[in-house]
C-alpha cells in the first residue's frame, strides 16, 4: 500500500497525474494502485455497504481519469485531491440516501448513537498507521468524536451536534480544534 | 454570520460537514480569506491521512472494471485561466488549446467506434474489442498530443468537414471527418496519402470514425475519395477533399 509518500521512487503521483491527463493508461494504472486502498477504505467507513462502497470507489477513480487535467498541484498533493473527492462522493451517497428518511430523524439519531461506539472501536482497531492512531489519541474526547463522526461517518456538523447533544457552535470549534491538533501532530504543512 | 463565525467553519468545510447553503456561503468567504483557504488545504491533507489509515484491500475485479471503464470515459480539458480569443495567445498556448479542442472533437465523433460517452458506462464489452480500441485510442491520443503534431482542416465537397493531424516523429496520421453524408451500401470513403503526385491508400472508413494511418514517409497531404465497397488500389474519381500537411515542425 502506498501511503501519501510520493517521489521516493520513480515519477511522483503528481507526475503520473499529468500523464493521466494526457490519456496515459499505464500512468492511470499506477495511480489506481497507489490510491485505491485508501479510496475504498474511506468509502467503506462512510457508506458501510461493501457493494455500494465499491461503486463509490469506482466512480472516484473514473473521476480521477476524467478530471486529471483539473488537478492543481499548487492546491495540495495528488493523494489529498483524490481522497477529498472520495470523501465527497461517499458523503453524497449517504446523504442522498438519507434525504428520504429525514422525517424519521429521531429514530435515525438513536440508530446512529448505537452504531457510534462500534464505529470508533472499529476505526481505532483498523488504523493502519501508528502515527494517526497516536495523534487521534492526543485529541480531547469531544474533538475526537467530532472529527471521526464527521469524517468516518459522513455526518454534518449539525448531526454531530445532535448525536453528542452539544450545541452546534461548540461542535464547530471542536471539529476545527481537533483538526488543528491532528494536523500539527501529523506534521501536515510543515 | 460574522467573519469570525465563518472562520471557524474551516474544519467542517474541509470534511464535508456543512449543509449546502452553509457550504455556498463559506465558499464565497473562501475567495476573500486566504488564511481560511490555507487552513482548508491543511485540513484536507490531514483528513487524507485519516483515509490512508483505514485503507482496505480492493478486489481484483474492481481494478479490471475501472481500467476497462476508462476506455469509454471522455477526459475533460484543463480549466483555462481566461477565456480570451486565441489571437493574443502565444504559439505554445495556441497549440495546447488546439490539442484539447481536437481531443474534444475526437471524442465527439466517436474514436472508440461508438457514440461518445461522457459518463462511465458499463465496460463489460467483448474483451478483444476493448483491447483493440484501447490500443488504437492510445495511438490516436499520442498522435494528437505529439510535440511535433501539425494539423489541417477543410470542408468536404458534398458536405461535412475533414481534419488531419500528422506526427512525423511518430510516423502516424489521424484523419477525422464529421458531417459526411452516409453512402449507399456499395460505396465507401477511402483515405489517401498524397505522395509526390501519387495517391497511396490509407484505408477505408465509415463517416464519423477516425482513420489512423502509419508510414507517412514523404507524403505531403491526405485526400479522400468515394470508392466501390472494399476500396480501390487507385482513386477512381476526384478527391472530395484534399488536406496539405503544413510544412516543417509545429
Amino acid at each position: 500500500m502506498h501511503i501519501a509518500s510520493s517521489g521516493d521512487r520513480g515519477p511522483s503521483l503528481e507526475d503520473r497525474l499529468v500523464s493521466v491527463a494526457q490519456g496515459d493508461r499505464e500512468a492511470f494504472a499506477f495511480v489506481y494502485d497507489a490510491v485505491i486502498g485508501a479510496v475504498l477504505g474511506v468509502a467503506r467507513r462512510v457508506v458501510r455497504d461493501p457493494a455500494q462502497s465499491e461503486e463509490v470507489a469506482q466512480e472516484v477513480l473514473l473521476d480521477v481519469w476524467r478530471t486529471a487535467a483539473r488537478f492543481r498541484p499548487d492546491r495540495g498533493s495528488a493523494m489529498t485531491w483524490i481522497l477529498t473527492m472520495a470523501h465527497r462522493r461517499a458523503v453524497d451517497r449517504v446523504r442522498s440516501a438519507q434525504a428520504a428518511t429525514d422525517r424519521e430523524h429521531r429514530t435515525a439519531i438513536r440508530e446512529h448513537t448505537t452504531e457510534y461506539d462500534e464505529v470508533t472501536e472499529e476505526v481505532e482497531a483498523r488504523l493502519e498507521r501508528e502515527q494517526v492512531r497516536r495523534c487521534l489519541r492526543t485529541l480531547t474526547e469531544l474533538q475526537r468524536q467530532s472529527v471521526t463522526l464527521a469524517y468516518y461517518r459522513g455526518c454534518t456538523h449539525r448531526e454531530v451536534a445532535g448525536l453528542l447533544d452539544v450545541p452546534l457552535g461548540t461542535i464547530k470549534t471542536r471539529l476545527r480544534d481537533g483538526l488543528i491538533r491532528l494536523r500539527d501532530c501529523l506534521g501536515v504543512g510543515t | 454570520m460574522t467573519p469570525a463565525d465563518l472562520h471557524t467553519m474551516t474544519g467542517a468545510y474541509a470534511v464535508h460537514a456543512l449543509d449546502e447553503d452553509e457550504r455556498r456561503e463559506f465558499e464565497r468567504h473562501l475567495t476573500v480569506c486566504p488564511a481560511c483557504a490555507q487552513e482548508v488545504r491543511e485540513f484536507r491533507e490531514t483528513a487524507a491521512r485519516l483515509a490512508s489509515a483505514v485503507a482496505e484491500t480492493p478486489s481484483a475485479q474492481l481494478r479490471r472494471r475501472v481500467l476497462d471503464g476508462i476506455v469509454t470515459v471522455r477526459q475533460l480539458p484543463p480549466e483555462l485561466p481566461a477565456r480570451q480569443p486565441a489571437v493574443g495567445a502565444g504559439p505554445g498556448r495556441t497549440r495546447r488549446v488546439t490539442v484539447f479542442v481536437l481531443a474534444a472533437c475526437l471524442a465527439a465523433i466517436g474514436v472508440l467506434g461508438g457514440v461518445a460517452i461522457d459518463q462511465y458506462r458499463d465496460a463489460r464489452r467483448a474483451e478483444h474489442t476493448v483491447g483493440a480500441q484501447r490500443e488504437r485510442a492510445a495511438v490516436i491520443e499520442a498522435v494528437i498530443t505529439a510535440p511535433d503534431a501539425v494539423q489541417a482542416s477543410a470542408p468536404v465537397t458534398g458536405g461535412g468537414t475533414a481534419r488531419v493531424v500528422v506526427s512525423r516523429a511518430l510516423d502516424r496520421t489521424v484523419l477525422l471527418t464529421s458531417g459526411l453524408p452516409t453512402l449507399p451500401n456499395a460505396r465507401v470513403y477511402q483515405g489517401w496519402y498524397v505522395d509526390h503526385g501519387r495517391m497511396r491508400s490509407i484505408g477505408t472508413f465509415r463517416p464519423g470514425t477516425a482513420l489512423l494511418a502509419a508510414a507517412v514517409d514523404r507524403a505531403s497531404g491526405v485526400g479522400v475519395t468515394v470508392e466501390p465497397a472494399g476500396g480501390s488500389a487507385q482513386p477512381s474519381g476526384d478527391p472530395i477533399v484534399l488536406l496539405e500537411f503544413a510544412g516543417g515542425r509545429a
